[in-house]
This record gives structure tokens, sequence and C-alpha cells, in this order.
């Protein structure tokens, strides 16, 4: 608006000065040219009349083309100079990378579009001029527009900031959006500068993203975050900080980090954090030189785990401290230990104590062993010695009373061996090798038949047996006590048959021991391998009730099973697997 | 056998009744004028090498064979064999071990003593008989006692 009344007033002052010139000397020459004729008292004042005339044309001629040729040579490079200023000014336009273009600020038409806008924007130039700058926007932001042109001034350069704005294509893009009114074509309108920040927003979002979420794990970490700056003052104080220190983060930020820091140890912190900072390292375990604490605001010093990382910021050095409080887990640990002594202490209480029971056991076994047999032998021998050397004068009865002694004796006899095998079994360790379980059967099995004439008269069978692993001694004991057995309890048949076998089952080796003898009652299975437990009466067969608690307890040390099926008055089947270590 | 009825076996059991019962296994072999009895291990360590109430013997070397029970009043079985087997001058004599007990750790230290023999004494008392008489016979008349 300005331009163009100053063009006005330049064009009128311009034109009214030539013509107040010309009328001030044409009015002069008509007032002083007749006085100055009547002076000189001329006689053809007709001849001088013209001639003062054609002077007054030729001089007038002359000074309004030296006015005119002035001013037209003004005005000549005057419009040479806007023309040059015009064509850079286009091209500042045309070829300015950025979108540019000029709309009619009522219309809101588009006046002129540059080539950058025309590229970045997908219209053509002519499709640009057939639009309002309403067309390049998403529907939903009108609104925002109509306000934002009813609310600002129309004559001042203008950042309006970002908008949405809508390609050819359909994309929605980001511009960043400078205005200037002006006059363009004699109408108001406004060049406008338009620059896609879509990916510098989206970069800008990713950061802020980034920020919200860096910031909302610093908030939710379990330790403490601490961050300080090259004066040891907090800049950084997160919740768990908070609550770690009971102190809150506007009670802590710019405080001297030193306040967390039981006294004693300030001296020292301080140096670390220097002599840190000039290592280089970005970030290290801290308290490798002791253990390290912190310091509540309610003066309680507490144990923690701390690591420190540095970084340089425009040359400013920031440590970051994180603090884990150890309280926990210092005193579960020494709960632990406590519990560990306390358990070890418990150990080897009970291990002296075993081992005295042991040696108690041992001591007993010892003396049972000498001492228990010692009468009995007494009692067999001299009952012996009277059948021997009074026999003559003893009668039936009393002989058949002096063999009931013997008998019992016997018996007893027995029974010590057996409780003393036992015992012995508890304590010993086992020796692992290589058993061929046939020969041990056999041996066993025939040893039997040659040195028990009540057996002479019993069938062995014996299947070949793959061999085992296990102790020699006591595996022995394991065939010895079965094969007595079946060989005792059917000794009683008419023809009494003894068979020895083994089988694969479930990946481990079954051995077993059948009899066809007297059988037991299947209901009192779970009775036969206990200590003195006994299905039948010594009446009809002799036994201490302790040879299969032996088996058990052997078969029990090698890691296997031994179980027993049996019909009553049929047979009876002893099956002993071993672990297959 | 011995003319003068020197002592060739000497006997060391404490339980009166198992001395009874071997020396009747030892009379039936006739052997039974040559034993010395020893009713503890100190008695044997006294009679063996000459002292306390055996003060006026030499130590004696000319024993065929010691039956030795092992659960003795006062020096125990080990501790006589140990004496035995350290002295030079007895070391020869054969020991043979008498006892109610198979305990591995006896068997095993004794013989690791130098034991010629360990035998458990049986309570049958057929068994018990037939095992001294062997041991009486086999020392006394077949074995050469090393030169």
């Amino acid at each position: 608006m300005k331009r163009f009344e100053s063009h006005q007033w330049v064009s009128r002052i311009l034109s009214l000065r030539v013509v107040l010139i010309y009328a001030v000397f044409g009015s002069a020459w008509i007032v002083f040219s007749d006085l100055v004729l009547e002076q000189f008292h001329l006689p053809s004042f007709f001849q001088l009349s013209i001639l003062k005339g054609l002077s007054f044309i030729v001089i007038t001629s002359l000074l309004l083309y030296a006015l005119l040729r002035r001013d037209v040579r003004q005005l000549l490079q005057a419009q040479s100079k806007l023309r040059e200023s015009e064509t850079r000014y286009r091209l500042l336009f045309d070829s300015n990378p950025l979108p540019m273009w000029v709309f009619d600020s009522e219309s809101l038409r588009f006046l002129a579009v540059n080539p950058a806008a025309v590229q970045t924007y997908g219209y053509s130039r002519k499709e640009f001029l057939s639009m309002t700058i309403r067309d390049i926007r998403p529907a939903e932001d009108m609104g925002k527009l109509t306000h934002y042109l009813e609310t600002t001034g129309r004559d001042e350069l203008h950042h309006s900031g970002i908008w949405r704005h809508r390609k050819k294509d359909g994309t929605l893009i980001q511009v960043e959006i400078i205005s200037e009114s002006l006059e363009f074509e004699g109408r108001p309108s406004r060049l406008v500068l338009a620059n896609d920040v879509t990916e510098k927003q989206q970069i800008v979002r990713e950061l802020n993203d980034n920020r919200t979420q860096i910031a909302a794990i610093i908030e939710s970490a379990m330790d403490a975050i601490i961050t300080i700056d090259q004066d040891q003052r907090i800049i950084l104080f997160n919740s768990a900080a908070q609550k770690m220190f009971m102190c809150t983060r506007d009670e802590a930020i710019g405080q001297p980090v030193e306040r967390f820091i039981p006294h004693r140890f300030r001296n020292s912190h301080q140096k670390h954090i220097n002599k840190f900072g000039d290592t280089g390292v970005t970030s290290r375990h801290m308290g490798a030189l002791g253990e390290i604490s912190g310091l509540r605001t309610n003066g309680e010093e507490f144990p923690i785990e701390a690591s420190i990382s540095q970084v340089a910021i425009s040359g400013m050095k920031f440590y970051t401290v994180i603090l884990r409080d150890e309280t926990v887990r210092k005193q579960q640990e020494e709960a632990i230990r406590r519990f560990n002594e306390e358990l070890e202490q418990r150990v080897t209480e009970r291990t002296s104590e075993l081992m005295l029971a042991n040696k108690d056991l041992e001591s007993f076994s010892y003396t049972v062993s000498h001492d228990l047999r010692a009468p009995l032998r007494a009692i067999e021998g001299f009952a012996n010695i009277l059948m021997e050397d009074h026999h003559d004068h003893l009668d039936a009865e009393a002989k058949r009373l002096l063999k009931v002694i013997s008998t019992n004796v016997h018996q007893m006899s027995s029974l010590i061996d057996d409780l003393l095998t036992f015992a012995r079994l508890s304590r010993q360790a086992i020796e692992i090798s290589n058993i061929p379980m046939y020969t041990l059967a056999e041996s066993v099995g025939f040893w039997f038949i040659r040195h028990d004439p009540r057996y002479e008269n019993s069938e062995l069978r014996i299947d070949p047996l793959p061999d085992a692993r296990g102790d020699a001694a006591m595996l022995k004991q394991v065939w010895t006590n079965l094969i007595g057995n079946a060989f005792k309890f059917s000794r009683t048949r008419d023809r009494p048959v003894v068979e020895i076998g083994a089988f694969q089952r479930d990946g481990e080796c079954v051995y077993y021991v059948r009899d066809n003898g007297v059988g037991f009652d299947p209901s009192y299975t779970h009775k036969l391998f206990g200590v003195f437990q006994r299905l039948h009466s010594s009446h009809e067969f002799e036994g201490t009730g302790v040879g299969l608690a032996i088996v058990h307890r052997i078969i029990e040390k090698h890691g296997g099973r031994v179980w027993a099926e049996s019909t009553i008055n049929k047979n009876s089947v002893f099956y002993f697997s071993l672990s297959s270590r | 056998m011995n003319p003068l009825n020197e002592v060739e076996i000497l006997l060391v059991e404490d339980n009166p009744h198992d001395q009874e019962l071997t020396l009747r296994a030892l009379k039936k072999q006739h052997l039974a004028n040559h034993i010395y009895t020893a009713a503890d291990g100190a008695e044997a360590l006294d009679y063996i090498f000459g002292k306390g109430a055996h003060a006026e013997k030499p130590v004696n070397n000319s024993l065929k064979v010691i039956l030795l029970d092992l659960k003795l009043p006062k020096v125990d079985g080990i501790e006589v064999l140990k004496a035995v087997k350290s002295d030079e001058r007895t070391r020869k004599i054969p020991v043979v071990v008498l006892t109610s007990s198979k305990e591995e750790r006896d068997i095993v230290e004794t013989y690791r003593l130098g034991i010629n023999s360990y035998i458990v004494k049986p309570v049958d008392f057929e068994k018990f008989m037939k095992a001294v008489a062997d041991i009486g016979l086999y020392w006394l008349l077949l074995n050469q006692v090393r030169p």
C-alpha cells in the first residue's frame, strides 16, 4: 500500500514542477516582453511582436526540453534499476530451494508459486494457480487456518509456526511457515516461505520419545541414580535415590553430593572422583578398595554397591553414580553365614555323636562276639562232657534234655553270628568290582549240597547269569542267604528243586532264586525283610529271622531292589536287582 | 615228645571254662603234660620273658607254640603278640590266635604282627575239640620250627 501511494505522489510532484516552471516563465515573459519593447520605441511593432512570439516558443521549448530531459532520464534510470532488482528478486523467488508462493490476502488464491513448491507439493504451476491455500491443508486444520488469518496482522514479517500441508499424492508434510505481506500485481498479498520440516519433526519427536523413555527408566529404576556436575553438585536425583537417602528431589538438587557420604569417607571420595575424572575411563565399579557406605538424612549409614560413569558435554564433566542399597543383602548374607555356621556346628556335633555311637556299636559288637560266645561254648562244651563222661549214668530223658540244651546253644550261636553280620553291614563300605554272578551262585549252591546231608536229594538248576557290579563278599552273602533259604524251605518236598536265573526288565537285570518249597503267606510279604521276622516256627524250620534282613540291607547298599512272590505250599521266588552304576 | 616234660605249649586264656575245654581237647591227643596256662597277658609275658613270678627262669624260647586269646585282662593279646614278635629271642615262637571273634581288624592286625594262624573258637563242641586237637598235632608233631 505504501509503495503504491508514493508512486502517485512522485509522478504528481514531477509533473507539477514542470508546469509550475512553465507557468512562472510564461507569465514573466508576457508581462516583461511588452514593457521592454515599449522602451525601445521601435518602428515596426507588428514584426517585433511576431519575433517576440517566436522567441518565446523557442525559449520555452528549450526550457521544457531541458526540464523533461532531466526528469525522463531520472525516470528511465529509476525504471531500469527497478527492472534489475525485480529480475534479481524474481531469481531469488524462482530458484529458491525452499517452496515459496504468493497468495491473495482476500481470495486466498495462489498468485505465484516457485518451482521448489511445484516440486515439493506435486501440483503443476497451473494447478497451483487455480487453487487457494485452503486446498493444500487437511480438512481438520481449516478452523485453525481461519482463526489464524483473522487474528494475524497483515503487514509484518510473520513466523506462523508449523503447519500440516497435504501434497498432491495425499501425504501430509510438516512445514514451517514464514510470511510477509506485499502488494502483488496491485493486490494485497502475502509472500510465503514453506520449509519442509517433516523429517526434522520426526527426529525431534523421536528424541523427545527417547528422552521420555530414559527419564521413565531413570525414575523407575530400583537403583538410586544421581548425576553430579564437576563441582560435585547434584543435578539429577531419581525416585529410588529419594527413598534411599530419605531426601526429596527438590532438597537434593543443587546440593553437594558429600551430604550423602559419611564424614569419614568424604576426603577419600573427593580424591577418588578426581582420580576417576583424570583416568578418562567411561565407567567403573566403585568400592574396589573396600566396602563403601551411604548416609541417609536421618544420619543412618548403610552399605552400598556403586558404579560410576563420566561424560563430558561442552567441556564440562558430569558424573553419574548408580547405587544399590546393600543393607538387606548384607543382612541376608549374614543370616546365611550364621545359618551355615550353625549348620556346620550341628553337622560337626552330629558327626561326632554318630562317630561315638558307631564306636559304641563297634565295641558293643566286639564284646558281643567275644563275651556272648564264651558262655555258649561253655554250656555246649560241658553238656557234651556230661554226655561223654557220664553217659552210662544218664537215662534217656536226661540225654534228651542235654540235646535240647545243645540245640538252643546252636540256635543262639547262629543268631549272634547273623546279628554281628547285620551290624557290620551298616558301617561297612562297599567295594565295587566286576562279579561273575554265575560262578558265585554255583559255588554257593553246590556248597550247600555238599556240606548239608539234608539237601542230598535237592536238585539245583542254574541258568547262565550276567555279571554284575558290586561288592564280592556282600553279594556272596546275598546268594548264600537266598539259596540257603530255598534249600531249607523245600527240603521237605519229595523232589526239591532250586532254580537260579536272571532276566532283563526295564533296562535292569533281575536275578532270582525259585524253590518248590512250602512258600509263605503273601499277605506277610511286607514282614519278610524285617529283622527277627519269621514266617515259620523254628520247630518246622530253624532260623534266626535275620537272613533276609541282611539281604535287604546289602541290596539297599547297592542301590537295588529285592522282593518276593509265593504261592503257599507250592513255591516261592526271591528277586533282586542291582543298580546299574 | 619231650621226655623232661618240658613245657612246649603256652595257653594264654582267661576264661577257666575255655581253659578246661582246651585242655580236654589236648589231653585227648596226649599233649596236656607239656602245657603251661597263663590267665592274663601280664602273666604270659612274665612266663615268656622270665620276669615277676617267673624271674628265676630264663627267657623261654623253647616253646613250640603259644595259643593266644586276644581279649585278656591286664595286658591284651595284641600287646603280648607285639612283645613276643619284637624280641629277637622269642620272635621265632609260632603264635596261634585262638579267639571268640572274627573281627576283621583283629585278623588283619595280628597277621600283620606275624601270627602263624588265626582260629575262631567254635561254639559247637565237636568242632571245638577237633580244632584244638588239629592245632596241637600240627604245631607240636608236624611243624619244624625255623632254624
